[in-house]
């Protein structure tokens, strides 16, 4: 035993040395940046960028041009210029808190999953984040025409929410939202589109493309010409679309089923909002407003909208989950999952069936449709998916797909809820020298050539106002471009307000927790949510799309007083 | 002589051990098992060939991933933001590890002892503290940790967790609590009269007489901290262990290529193949000397 | 008379001496413990009856002491999610105390006895708790989630859904994360009990086998009782394991579980809250709740088994 033990280990003693020596050789399978050098004639920057599906490389990018434009700037006595040190970390979590940001020598950090009000009181145990008031609200004299400030970028929402007693301590970063992704590659080789006049075809086969429909219908813009030509219009027209994907042998619709909880119930709380409208939809945060898109349902089951507008105020805003945009949500997602065909029951539920495994499937051409967040084409990337099937990534076709519309809503303006609580933000305590040199930066990577440039870099957005030209807008995948023009065109809600009552209990008012339903007579206990009672239920027969409609409501009448005070 | 003498003691199986013997073997098969098809599904095609056959035990096309760990993988830490690579995630496994098992083993030791061997009321009290602390569920307490590990300086450093994890409570007190108290005092007794100290008596008789026993906890509290990733996540995030580099592995790391499955697994086999060697190597010691008595005071 | 008051004094001279050095030994646990649990700990108690709200004006958590805390976890308590979380531990509870207690006990017999090859299977027992546990799950998560159906689809082409799927009834989940529980869970109970077990005297043995003590009978007249005081701290400090296990719920569904017992929903929330002040009575009030109803029970317990057990020394 004991000269077995010890050849065992002598064993594994040479395998590791082997291994160490590999890589004293270099890691030639690395693809990261190497660590830079510091140098002490510069004034440093340390920042930190979350490096999830949108990269890191971007901000290598800016920060190469913004050290060569400001070489000759002095932020510190005894230097000349600046050095900007870039970290890219995908940690378990990308939400930093408020021991991490004290007890890190970054200064600067671009992450996501950040509840700013949070971040901005801390632990109790001491401020984590700065003011940068100064970055966005004096002129920026990093734009190529004008000098509007960074702050002149956001939406009123935003300028409400960011400002905190008139100071500034973070400010958006990029964008992300939920949605339907379609292979606009697989749509091209099997016709998925509907074709001119198909309203009127009799047969649900002959409202597709074929030898003798040749002619793309003008899609939900109404206008020929566009991307979003021959796609559905209408609830209608998704669930056709469905089926007649069916026929070929795809799997019409696929996520992942791993983090399903989030991905349907993030995409039900964007059909829902794509229905009430931003105004609507927001109310949801503000809880304070007239909203005129509450109702019941009549003994057949169909929405009926009250007769009178409801104020909203935070003693009754569990309303709103009486809104028009549950009751359709609930309709087109009881839809999609009424169906065992229209998804892949093997990875609906699984809890091994990763993100990028569902998007593997997708860039396969095994289903047409992806569930998925805007940033997975990134993700797909790091994964290699687009190896597997021998292509890069900007060789691949796919877009968003704009949100289908229940009767009734067909041309309205679509609504984008972002998710993504991306935030920009300073270490509390900086130095005079390395706040303004932050503030500096800040206000470059603000500015409008380089927000095109983020865009163009990683085909995703920043959470600000600005406007690509049509020459830069040929630099982006098809998927970039789709989803620019998309968002571009469409109003943009954030799950934030400065209601107190939602901000102490943000966790529990998030949108897609408006969407708990209690529904009597089931053998399951507490509140289900649309992935648990739409798709785990609809699987066994046993979903009811008006009780659950009705649960919603009564869920939150009865746990309204359980929030915390506000 | 001594072969011959153990195999005619041997006693025929009766057909309850007959049963038990199938039971384990099943089990052994179940557990092999999945181990073997773990390690197999390390070495394959990651992308396409996982995906599509999991269920295959050998690799069609063998595939490197260890290697492919060992060369790009790492962790980098909010706090330097450097890049650590395998082999430093190792050092900061052993050094966490054999430092941390150390602390949580000598105190609960010496405590137990001196609980166990001298009869002031006060023994009686830790046995209770012991007790009641396995038993309450304690919640939110994270922040006022982290705060309090600052606060001492012992934030975001090695040496920081050995002194959090240098005290007595937990299952171990109870088994060094039962080893002392069955101890013969007649030994002790013996030095006492020919004049050795309390000091003397703890650590050149009952300690050495005890040696296994403290051997084998150190080694299983040693390989809990080496698999442990939430402590070293949350309390020393610029020494990251193989363990967390696992953990992040597993979440999703952002290192290209390595976001699939068979390189999980690979990244598995770096972390076991040297607990499992201690293991084999000590399992008849490790296996040998821990009981626990039973619930007194 | 002399020897006698010698005696004494030498004993009191001894007792101060061990005083002495019983004390010095404790310092560094003590003080470890007051900093360390009591200290952290102490406030922990308190969050349960206060209330904390954020102020953005004055950038600062506002405490206020308050029942809302205790009354929102009372509320949590008899909701009937926390209903089921109870029967599930329960059943948990019962059924590893009826189901893996005693498997272990008879493997620990087996290994105990030496029966063949029972060197091979105290190692394989204890090979689950030297691998970590994130593996050992994944591993068996994978295999039964894809390997399984995918190997029936790609044979029959049919889709069998995985045990752990969440549209089955809950009890194929319950099932299958038990018998993981129980699969991963013997190796330090059946390494102590089979240590305690082949502490018995030969003599003893071979009296009882003369007897006709053998096999079953065997291990229920001579093992169990042996075994017997260790058995009594496992299932004493087991009774927290009603109030602490989580079932591995985490490791397999993440915060998405079918099903819930206590402490994973304890760890869930508390994970979820990690950065929530706000949240933190709530939580610390329910932890309060169960520590009201664990302590007591554990006693109980402890008691009642020192009294039916048979007589130790």
């Amino acid at each position: 035993m004991r000269k077995f033990t010890k050849t065992l280990i002598t064993g594994v003693l040479a395998v590791a040395t082997s291994f160490t020596a590999v890589n004293c050789a270099g890691r030639a399978g690395s693809t990261d940046v190497p660590e830079e050098n510091v140098d002490t004639s510069k004034t440093q920057l340390y920042v930190w960028n979350y490096n999830g599906g949108y990269g890191t490389d971007w901000l290598y990018k800016a920060k190469e041009r913004f050290e060569e434009l400001q070489k000759d700037v002095v932020y510190e006595d005894g230097t000349t210029g600046c050095q900007i040190l870039v970290t890219g970390e995908k940690p378990g979590s990308p939400e930093r808190s408020a021991a991490d940001i004290r007890n890190s020598k970054f200064e600067l950090y671009f992450t996501e999953g950040q509840d700013y009000y949070k971040l901005f009181l801390g632990d109790g145990n001491g401020d984590a984040i700065g003011d940068i008031t100064e970055a966005v609200t004096t002129p920026n004299q990093f734009e190529k025409e004008g000098n509007a400030t960074v702050m002149s970028k956001l939406t009123a929402q935003q300028q409400e929410y960011y400002t905190i007693g008139g100071k500034v301590y973070g400010i958006p970063h990029y964008q992300g939202n939920f949605g339907f992704i379609y292979n606009i590659d697989l749509f091209n080789q099997k016709n998925l589109y509907f074709a001119e006049g198909y309203e009127s075809a009799a047969k649900d086969d002959d409202k597709f493309l074929g030898r003798e429909r040749d002619k793309k219908s003008a899609g939900p813009d109404g206008i020929k010409g566009t991307y979003d030509d021959g796609l559905p219009v209408t609830y209608a027209d998704f669930f056709t679309l469905l089926k007649y994907i069916k026929k070929h042998n795809i799997t019409p619709v696929t996520w992942t089923g791993k983090y399903r909880e989030q991905y349907i119930n993030l995409t039900f709380n964007a059909a829902a909002a794509d229905v009430d409208g931003a105004e609507q939809h927001k109310l949801k945060y503000d809880m304070s407003g007239t909203a005129t898109t509450l109702g019941t349902l009549d003994a057949d089951g169909n929405f009926v909208k009250d007769a009178a507008p409801t104020v909203i105020n935070d003693k009754n805003a569990y309303e709103l989950a009486r809104q028009e945009g549950t009751y359709q949500a609930i309709q087109l997602f009881g839809g999609i999952f009424g169906s065992n065909a229209n998804y892949d029951d093997l990875f609906a539920r699984n809890s091994s069936d990763e993100n990028t495994a569902a998007q593997l499937r997708f860039v396969r051409g095994q289903a047409a449709i992806l569930m998925e967040g805007v940033w997975w084409e990134g993700e797909s990337e790091q994964a290699n998916n687009f190896a597997a099937v021998s292509k890069k990534r900007e060789e691949c076709n796919f877009g968003l797909m704009p949100m289908p519309k229940p009767e009734g809503h067909v041309g309205e303006k679509n609504t984008v809820v972002d998710v993504m609580d991306a935030l920009c933000f300073t270490k509390a305590g900086l130095s005079a020298g390395k706040k303004k040199l932050a503030c500096d930066f800040i206000k470059f990577v603000y500015s409008d050539p380089e927000l095109v440039a983020f865009t163009k870099n990683t085909n995703a957005l920043k959470a600000v106002n600005y406007v690509i030209s049509e020459e830069d807008q040929r630099d982006l995948t098809t998927f970039g471009k789709i989803l620019y023009k998309y968002v571009h065109d469409s109003d943009v809600v954030y799950e934030y307000s400065t209601n107190p009552l939602y901000y102490n209990n943000a966790y529990s008012l998030r949108g897609r927790a408006y969407y708990q339903g209690d529904v009597a007579g089931l053998d399951t206990s507490g509140s289900l949510a649309p992935h648990q009672y739409l798709l785990d239920m609809g699987k066994t027969g046993k979903s009811d799309l008006s009780a659950y409609f009705s649960g919603i409501a009564a869920h939150w009448q009865k746990g309204w007083d359980n929030l915390n005070k506000g | 002589m001594e072969k011959i003498k153990n195999r005619s003691k041997k006693v025929a199986l009766s057909a309850f051990g007959i049963i038990l013997l199938v039971v384990l073997a099943i089990y052994a098969v179940s557990l092999l098992g999945l181990l073997l098809w773990g390690f197999f599904a390390s070495f394959k095609e990651p992308i396409v060939e996982f995906t599509d056959r999991p269920y295959q035990l050998f690799p069609q096309k063998w595939t490197f991933n260890i290697g492919k760990i060992f060369n790009s993988f790492y962790v980098k830490p909010s706090t330097t933001g450097k890049n650590v690579y395998v082999e430093m995630l190792l050092v900061y496994s052993l050094l966490y590890s054999v430092g941390c098992g150390v602390a949580s083993t000598i105190v609960p030791c010496l405590t137990a002892y001196v609980c166990a061997r001298y009869a002031f009321r006060f023994s009686k009290v830790i046995y209770t503290v012991v007790i009641v602390t396995m038993i309450i569920p304690l919640v939110g307490t994270l922040p006022a940790e982290l705060e309090l590990a600052t606060r001492l300086k012992l934030y975001d450093k090695i040496y920081g967790l050995w002194i959090m994890k240098a005290h007595f409570l937990g299952m171990y007190f109870l088994v060094f609590y039962n080893v002392y108290k069955a101890m013969p005092a007649s030994y002790s007794e013996a030095a006492k009269v020919d004049g050795a100290s309390n000091w003397e008596i703890m650590v050149k008789i009952s300690l050495p007489l005890t040696k296994n026993t403290i051997l084998t906890v150190f080694l299983i509290n040693f390989i809990g901290f080496w698999n442990d990733y939430q402590t070293p996540l949350l309390y020393m995030p610029s020494y990251p262990t193989m363990a967390k580099g696992l953990f992040d592995l597993v979440q999703g790391t952002a290192v290209a290529g390595l976001q699939n499955v068979p390189s999980r697994l690979a990244g598995t086999v770096i972390v076991t193949v040297p607990i499992l060697v201690l293991f084999l190597a000590f399992q008849k010691r490790l296996l040998g000397s821990l009981t626990v008595g039973g619930v007194k005071g | 008379m002399q020897t006698v008051t010698n005696k004494a004094k030498k004993g009191k001279i001894g007792l101060k001496k061990d005083l002495v050095f019983y004390c010095l030994m404790l310092i560094w646990p003590v003080a470890q413990f007051c900093v360390f649990y009591i200290g952290v700990n102490f406030n922990s108690f308190f969050l349960a009856f206060r209330n904390i709200t954020m102020d953005i004006e004055s950038r600062s958590y506002v405490y206020t002491w308050s029942l809302d805390g205790i009354k929102k976890a009372w509320e949590t308590v008899m909701s009937p999610e926390i209903i089921q979380a109870t029967k599930m531990s329960v059943l948990a509870w019962i059924l590893g105390t009826l189901i893996g207690l005693p498997l272990g006990l008879l493997f620990s017999h087996y290994i105990a006895k030496k029966m063949p090859a029972s060197g091979f299977f105290r190692v394989i027992l204890f090979l689950p708790s030297i691998i970590s546990a994130i593996v050992v799950a994944t591993l068996y998560m994978y295999f039964l989630n894809m390997a399984v159906p995918m190997l029936i689809k790609d044979t029959t082409g049919n889709t069998v859904l995985s045990l752990l799927d969440s549209s089955r009834p809950v009890g194929y989940q319950f099932g299958a994360l038990f018998f993981y529980n129980t699969w991963v869970g013997f190796g330090v109970n059946v390494l102590m009990y089979a240590n305690a077990m082949s502490g018995i005297s030969p003599e003893m043995i071979e009296a009882a086998n003369l007897d006709g003590a053998t096999g079953f009978k065997e291990f229920w007249h001579i093992s169990l009782p042996q075994v017997f005081p260790t058995l009594s701290v496992f299932i004493v400090t087991g009774i927290a394991g009603l109030f602490t296990n989580q079932f591995s719920l985490f490791t397999f569904y993440g915060s998405d579980a079918p099903f819930q017992t206590f402490g994973y929903y304890l760890y869930k929330e508390t994970l979820a809250h990690s950065t929530d002040l706000p949240e933190f009575p709530k939580l610390a009030a329910f932890g309060l709740m169960m520590a009201v109803v664990a302590i007591p029970l554990t006693f109980a317990v402890r008691w009642g088994l020192e009294k039916l057990g048979p007589k130790e020394d």
